[in-house]
C-alpha cells in the first residue's frame, strides 16, 4: 500500500461487509427472541397506490414483493429478514463512507453500532413503516444540499433536483419543502443570482424531476383517482389541527432526549472559523427535525412522535457521511450518539424481554394516538 | 568511412556529382544548411532579414526545421525554400513536374518509406541511382544505403508537394483499390460491404418464419410477447441512458486535461499533427475552415493539413487553391469510385499522412485552440493502449430555429454526457463523425475506416475495441453547423440511422466473438447504444399511436396487450423514463450554459418524431443502397453566413 488512499480504501473494502453481517445478525436473532409479533406484514392499506395515505408505500411495495418471491420461507419471516438486510447494508455504506472520511476503522464501527442500536432507528426499519420514507428522503437533502454547496456541478443539480422528487413521495410533510429547497437549489448557483434566466433555467433543473413523477403519477392513476389521492396525501394534512400538549410533550420528550445532544456538535461545526466547512448542509440537519416537529403541532401531518428523532438521525448520520471533520469533531459525534441511543433506550424504562415494537418510544399507531 | 563523402559542387546538368552530399554531422548539421538556405532567400529578396532571425528562434522553440518552420508561417514558398535549399547543399534541384521520375525504378513494397522520409528515385546517372528528397539527413542515407549500396546513390532536392504529386499520380490506382478494399481483404467479417452475411440472412428468415408460425398459432401470446419485449427493451435502454448521463454528468469528466497542463506543454516537445479535411462541393465554407486552423494553438511547423478532395470537385479545388494555403497545407485529390463517402476518402489521404496522430475536421468546423495540445497530452497519459481520443462536439449556431436548438440539446447530450458516461464506465465508444484525434500508427494497423459503412467513426470506435484500444473523450470543443434545414436534417439522420443498423449488423456476425473480444459490459453498451435506438426509432411511431389511443380517445381495446407488469412497466416508460430524458436534455444546455435552450428543451418529443422519420428512411435505404452516402449541405446557416462575411473583411 503505497498512499494513504489506497489504505483507506482497503479499509473499507471490507469493514462494510462485517459491520452489514453484524447488523443482519443481530436484528434475526432480536427477531427469533422477540417471537412471531416480531416481524409482522403492515396491512395493505387503501383501494389503490398502497401506502400512500400513511406513508407506508416502500413497506408496502416490498410485501408486494416477497409475497412473490419464490421461496419456501413466511412472508412474515421475509420481510424481516429484508429489513435486517437493508438496515445492515445502510449501516455498512455508513461505515464506508466514515472510514473515507478518515475516520478510523474503530471509531467509524463505534459510530454506526452505536447508530444502529438506537430504538428509534430498529423500530423505524422494522416496525413503524410510515417513517421510512420520511427519513430516507430528508437524509437524501444532507448529502444534496452538501454537494450544490462544495461541488456544484451538473451532476449536483441533477442530484439536488432527484432528491427533490423523492421528498414528494415520502409524504405532505417533506413535499412542502419542495419549493423552499428549490428556491435554495436555483439561488445556490452565483449566475444565478443575477441573472434571471439562470435562474429560471436553475429552478426549472431543481423542480422539474418533481413535476416528472407527479406527471408520472398522474399518467399512471389517470385523473380520476389521482386527484382524490392527491388532496387525500398533500392536501389534507395542511388542515390546521393544533395538538393536545400531551402530544406536544411526547415529541419534545424524545426530541429533547435524543436530538439534542448530537445538535450541540452541529451547533459547534456551524460556528467554527474554518472556510472549507459547508454551513447549509450541516443546518438542514438541525432544522429538519425542528420542521417535522412544528408541522406536526400545526398541521394533521401522519407522523409518529418518533418520526423528528428518525429525521434527525438519519440526517445526521447522511451529514457524517458526506463531511470531512477534525478528531475532535468525529469522537464528540461518537459520543453524542451514544448518548443518543442510551437515552432512547432508558427513558422508556424498557426491559429487555419486551418486544422491540412495543417500545414505550414509539408506536406504530402512532398519528392516531397523537391525533386522538 | 564510405557514407562521409565531400560535398561536391553542382553538377553543370542539374544532377549532383558522384559522392553525394557529406553527412550533416561532418559539414555542421542540416540546421547549418537550413540557415545557409534561409541567407540566400534573403539575398534573393524572398525572406526579410528579419522574419529570418525570427524563425530562427522559433525552430529552436518549436523542434522543428528552419523550412518548416518558414514554410509553416507563410514566409516563403516551398519551392523557393526548396531550391535554395539544394542550392546550400550544393546539389541541384529538381521540378518532379518538369522532370518526371523513372517509374521503373519505384519499388510499390517502398511506398509507405517514400511518404514518411518525403524522398523518391528520381533517375539512374552514372551508374548510380539519384533520389530526389525533401532533406539530405541519416535516415535518408540509411534508407539509399540499405537499397543501394555505400556507392550505389546521390541525392536531389525537390519540393514535398512534388513528391507527393508524383505519388499520387503513379499509386493512383492501387491508392484507390487500397482506400475501398484494405478493410475487407484484412477482415471481411468487419467490412460493411456486404450488408448482411448469406448466414445472416438465413438466420433473419428463419427467426422471421417462427415468428410468423408463433404469430398464427397463439396470437394473443405471441404479440403479449412482443410487447413485452419491447417494453424491456425501452426500460433498459432507458436505464442505460440515466446511468451515462449520471456518470457523465460528473465534474470529473471536465478536468481531464487542465489549463494548466496545457500550458506546461512546450512546442519542442509535440509532435508532428496531420489534420485530414475531407470534403465534397464545399468551397463556400473554405475561408472559415483556414481561418479555424490557423486559429489551432499548435507550432504552423508541425501541423500537416490535407484537403482531402473529390478529383471531380472542381471548384472546391481551385477555391482552395485562389485562398493561397500556407505550405503546410496540401490539396489531396481523391480519384473517383464507388463507394463515394468520406471514409473511403479519409483511408486515401492516411497514404500520404505523416503525423505521429492524425484528427479529421469537417469543413465547418471550429474547434477550439487547444484540442490538438490536449489531444497529446490524453495520449502520454492514457497509454499505448489509447489509440483515439474524441473531443465534444456541439453547434456554433444553436439559436437559429427550433430544429438547431433541438439538434443542439442532442448533440450536448451526446457528447457532453453520454461518450464521458462510457468513457469512464470503459466502455466502447462509438465516435462521432469529426474531430477524432487517432495515433496513426494504430489506425492504419485496424485499416481504418470502413468505406463502406455511412458511420464509419462509429463502427471504428467498435473496431478499436475489438482489437483491444481503448477510446477516450477529451474536454475540448469543435463547434460545428448544426443542420437546421428541415430536409437536409432528415437526410443527414437517415445516414446516421442507416450507419447505426450497419454497425450494428456488421458486428453481430460473430457474436460470440464480439462477447470474448469487449466483454459483456462492451457487448451491452453495443446493444442499448447502437442497436436499440434505430429499432425503438422505427417502433416509436407504433407505440405513440397506441398511447394517444388509450389517452386520448379513451380506447381500451389494446389493454390485454399489457398485463401486469408489463403494463406498469410500459406506464413508466411512457411518463418517468421519457420525461426523464427530456430532463436530461434541459440538463446538457444548463451544463453548457445554454440558458435558452432549457425552456425549449420541453419541445423534444416532438423532434423524436423526427427521428422516427429518418429511420423508416433509413431502413428503406439499407435495403436499396446501403453505401449511398447522403451529402450533408453546410454552409446554409445564418450564422455561417454572417461569419464568412466577418472573415472575409478582416482577410482584406
Amino acid at each position: 500500500m503505497s498512499t494513504i488512499e489506497e489504505k483507506v480504501r482497503a479499509r473499507a473494502s471490507t469493514g462494510p461487509a462485517w459491520v452489514a453481517a453484524g447488523a443482519v445478525l443481530t436484528l434475526l436473532v432480536l427477531a427469533w427472541k422477540l417471537g412471531p409479533g416480531g416481524a409482522e406484514l403492515p396491512a395493505i392499506s387503501g383501494p389503490y397506490m398502497p401506502g400512500a395515505y400513511d406513508g407506508a408505500w416502500l413497506s408496502q411495495m416490498v410485501v408486494w414483493l416477497v409475497r412473490r418471491l419464490p421461496v419456501p420461507l413466511p412472508a412474515e419471516t421475509m420481510l424481516a429478514l429484508f429489513s435486517a438486510l437493508a438496515l445492515g447494508a445502510l449501516l455498512a455504506w455508513l461505515y464506508q463512507r466514515l472510514v473515507f472520511n478518515d475516520w478510523p476503522a474503530i471509531e467509524a464501527l463505534a459510530f454506526v453500532i452505536a447508530l444502529g442500536a438506537n430504538t428509534i432507528v430498529i423500530g423505524t426499519i422494522t416496525v413503524d413503516h410510515t417513517a421510512i420514507p420520511v427519513m430516507l428522503a430528508c437524509a437524501a437533502i444532507v448529502p444534496g444540499i452538501r454537494r450544490l454547496e462544495s461541488v456544484g456541478d451538473v451532476q449536483a443539480e441533477m442530484s439536488f433536483g432527484l432528491v427533490l422528487a423523492f421528498l414528494l413521495l415520502a409524504g405532505p410533510a417533506p413535499a412542502l419543502m419542495i419549493p423552499v429547497l428549490a428556491l435554495f437549489g436555483a439561488l445556490s448557483d452565483r449566475t444565478a443570482r443575477s441573472d434571471p434566466r439562470a435562474f429560471v433555467a436553475m429552478f426549472l433543473v431543481a423542480i422539474m424531476p418533481t413535476l416528472l413523477v407527479l406527471t408520472g403519477l398522474l399518467g399512471l392513476l389517470g385523473i380520476d383517482r389521482a386527484i382524490p389521492l392527491f388532496k387525500a396525501v398533500y392536501i389534507d394534512p395542511f388542515r390546521p389541527h393544533l395538538l393536545y400538549i400531551e402530544g406536544v410533550r411526547a415529541f419534545l420528550r424524545v426530541f429533547a432526549c435524543t436530538v439534542l445532544p448530537a445538535a450541540l456538535l452541529i451547533a459547534a461545526y456551524w460556528l467554527q472559523l474554518d472556510r472549507r466547512r459547508q454551513p447549509w448542509s450541516a443546518l438542514a440537519v438541525l432544522i429538519l427535525p425542528i420542521y417535522v416537529v412544528a408541522g406536526a403541532y400545526l398541521f394533521s401531518w401522519p407522523v409518529a412522535e418518533t418520526v423528528p428523532t428518525a429525521v434527525f438521525l438519519g440526517a445526521f448520520a447522511a451529514w457524517l457521511s458526506v463531511a470531512r471533520l477534525t478528531p475532535v469533531f468525529r469522537r464528540s459525534a461518537t459520543v453524542l450518539i451514544l448518548l443518543c441511543t442510551l437515552a432512547s433506550w432508558l427513558v422508556s424504562g424498557l426491559a429487555p424481554p419486551i418486544p422491540w415494537q412495543k417500545l414505550s418510544l414509539y408506536d406504530r399507531h402512532g398519528p392516531a394516538t397523537i391525533h386522538r | 568511412m564510405a557514407l562521409l563523402r565531400p560535398i561536391p559542387a553542382p553538377h553543370p546538368d542539374g544532377v549532383e556529382a558522384p559522392g553525394g552530399p557529406r553527412r550533416d554531422s561532418e559539414a555542421g548539421g542540416g540546421p547549418l544548411r537550413q540557415l545557409t538556405a534561409g541567407e540566400i532567400l534573403v539575398s534573393r529578396g524572398q525572406l526579410a532579414a528579419v522574419d529570418l532571425v525570427a524563425s530562427v528562434a522559433d525552430r529552436i522553440m518549436w523542434g522543428s526545421t528552419l523550412g518548416e518552420v518558414l514554410i509553416g508561417k507563410g514566409l516563403v514558398r516551398p519551392f523557393d525554400y526548396y531550391r535554395a535549399l539544394a542550392e546550400a547543399y550544393g546539389c541541384a534541384f529538381v521540378n518532379l513536374h518538369a522532370d518526371p521520375p523513372d517509374a521503373e525504378l519505384l519499388d510499390p513494397a517502398d511506398r509507405a518509406g517514400y511518404v514518411e522520409l518525403e524522398l523518391i528515385p528520381w533517375r539512374r546517372e552514372g551508374g548510380r541511382v539519384m533520389i530526389a528528397a525533401v532533406e539530405v539527413g541519416e535516415p535518408q542515407r540509411e534508407w539509399a544505403e540499405k537499397r543501394y549500396g555505400a556507392e550505389g546513390y546521390g541525392f536531389v532536392v525537390t519540393a514535398p508537394f512534388d513528391i507527393f504529386w508524383f505519388l499520387q499520380d503513379r499509386f493512383r490506382e492501387t491508392d484507390s483499390l487500397a482506400a475501398r478494399e484494405a478493410l475487407y481483404v484484412w477482415k471481411p467479417e468487419h467490412s460493411a460491404k456486404l450488408t448482411v452475411t448469406p448466414v445472416q440472412r438465413t438466420g433473419f428468415l428463419v427467426a422471421g418464419a417462427a415468428y410468423l408460425i408463433f404469430l398464427v398459432l397463439a396470437p394473443a401470446t405471441c404479440l403479449v410477447a412482443t410487447m413485452a419485449a419491447i417494453t424491456l427493451l425501452y426500460t433498459f435502454t432507458f436505464l442505460f441512458k440515466f446511468l451515462l448521463t449520471w456518470v457523465g454528468s460528473s465534474r470529473k469528466v471536465d478536468m481531464d486535461i487542465r489549463p494548466e497542463e496545457v500550458a506546461a506543454l512546450t512546442d519542442a516537445e509535440l509532435p508532428t499533427y496531420t489534420v485530414l479535411v475531407p470534403m465534397y462541393r464545399e468551397a463556400k465554407v473554405l475561408p472559415l475552415l483556414f481561418a479555424a486552423l490557423r486559429g489551432l494553438d499548435y507550432p504552423a511547423s508541425k501541423l500537416e493539413v490535407k484537403l482531402v478532395l473529390e478529383e471531380d470537385d472542381a471548384e472546391t479545388i481551385e477555391a482552395a487553391k485562389a485562398l493561397r494555403p500556407p505550405g503546410t497545407f496540401e490539396i489531396l485529390r481523391v480519384p473517383p469510385s464507388e463507394p463515394r463517402t468520406k471514409p473511403k476518402a479519409c483511408n486515401y489521404a492516411l497514404f500520404f499522412s505523416r503525423g505521429e496522430f492524425v484528427t479529421i475536421y469537417d469543413a465547418e468546423d471550429q474547434p477550439e485552440p487547444d484540442q490538438l495540445k490536449k489531444a497529446v497530452l490524453a495520449f502520454r497519459r492514457g497509454g499505448e493502449r489509447l489509440a483515439c481520443v474524441q473531443a465534444r462536439l456541439n453547434y456554433f449556431n444553436r439559436s437559429e430555429n427550433w430544429l438547431t436548438r433541438m439538434f443542439t440539446l442532442e448533440y450536448s447530450q451526446w457528447f457532453d454526457f453520454l461518450l464521458p458516461g462510457l468513457d469512464r464506465l470503459k466502455m466502447p465508444i462509438p465516435l462521432g463523425g469529426t474531430s477524432n484525434h487517432f495515433r496513426l500508427p494504430v489506425l492504419r494497423q485496424v485499416r481504418a475506416w470502413d468505406p463502406f459503412n455511412v458511420t464509419e467513426d462509429a463502427d471504428l470506435g467498435i473496431r478499436l475495441a475489438q482489437e483491444g484500444y481503448r477510446i477516450g473523450v477529451i474536454n475540448s470543443t469543435t463547434y460545428e453547423e448544426a443542420n437546421g434545414v428541415l430536409p437536409s436534417w432528415i437526410k443527414q439522420r437517415s445516414r446516421w440511422i442507416k450507419g447505426y443498423m450497419q454497425t450494428w449488423l456488421v458486428h453481430m456476425r460473430h457474436p460470440v466473438e464480439l462477447w470474448r473480444t469487449i466483454g459483456p459490459r462492451g457487448v451491452f453498451c453495443f446493444h442499448f447504444f447502437i442497436g436499440a435506438p434505430p429499432l425503438l426509432a422505427l417502433v416509436n411511431p407504433i407505440v405513440w399511436a397506441m398511447t394517444i389511443g388509450f389517452y386520448l380517445l379513451r380506447d381500451t381495446s389494446l389493454d390485454w396487450l399489457f398485463p401486469e407488469p408489463v403494463g406498469t412497466l410500459a406506464t413508466f416508460n411512457l411518463f418517468f423514463a421519457n420525461l426523464l430524458l427530456v430532463y436530461f436534455g434541459i440538463v446538457a444546455a444548463l451544463k453548457r450554459r445554454y440558458l435558452d435552450l432549457v425552456p425549449a428543451g420541453i419541445l423534444q418529443p416532438f423532434y423524436w418524431i423526427l427521428h422516427s422519420i429518418a429511420a423508416y428512411k433509413a431502413l428503406w435505404q439499407l435495403v436499396v443502397k446501403p453505401h449511398f452516402w447522403e451529402k450533408t449541405e453546410h454552409g446554409t446557416s445564418k450564422v455561417t453566413e454572417a461569419r464568412l462575411t466577418a472573415t472575409e473583411a478582416g482577410s482584406t
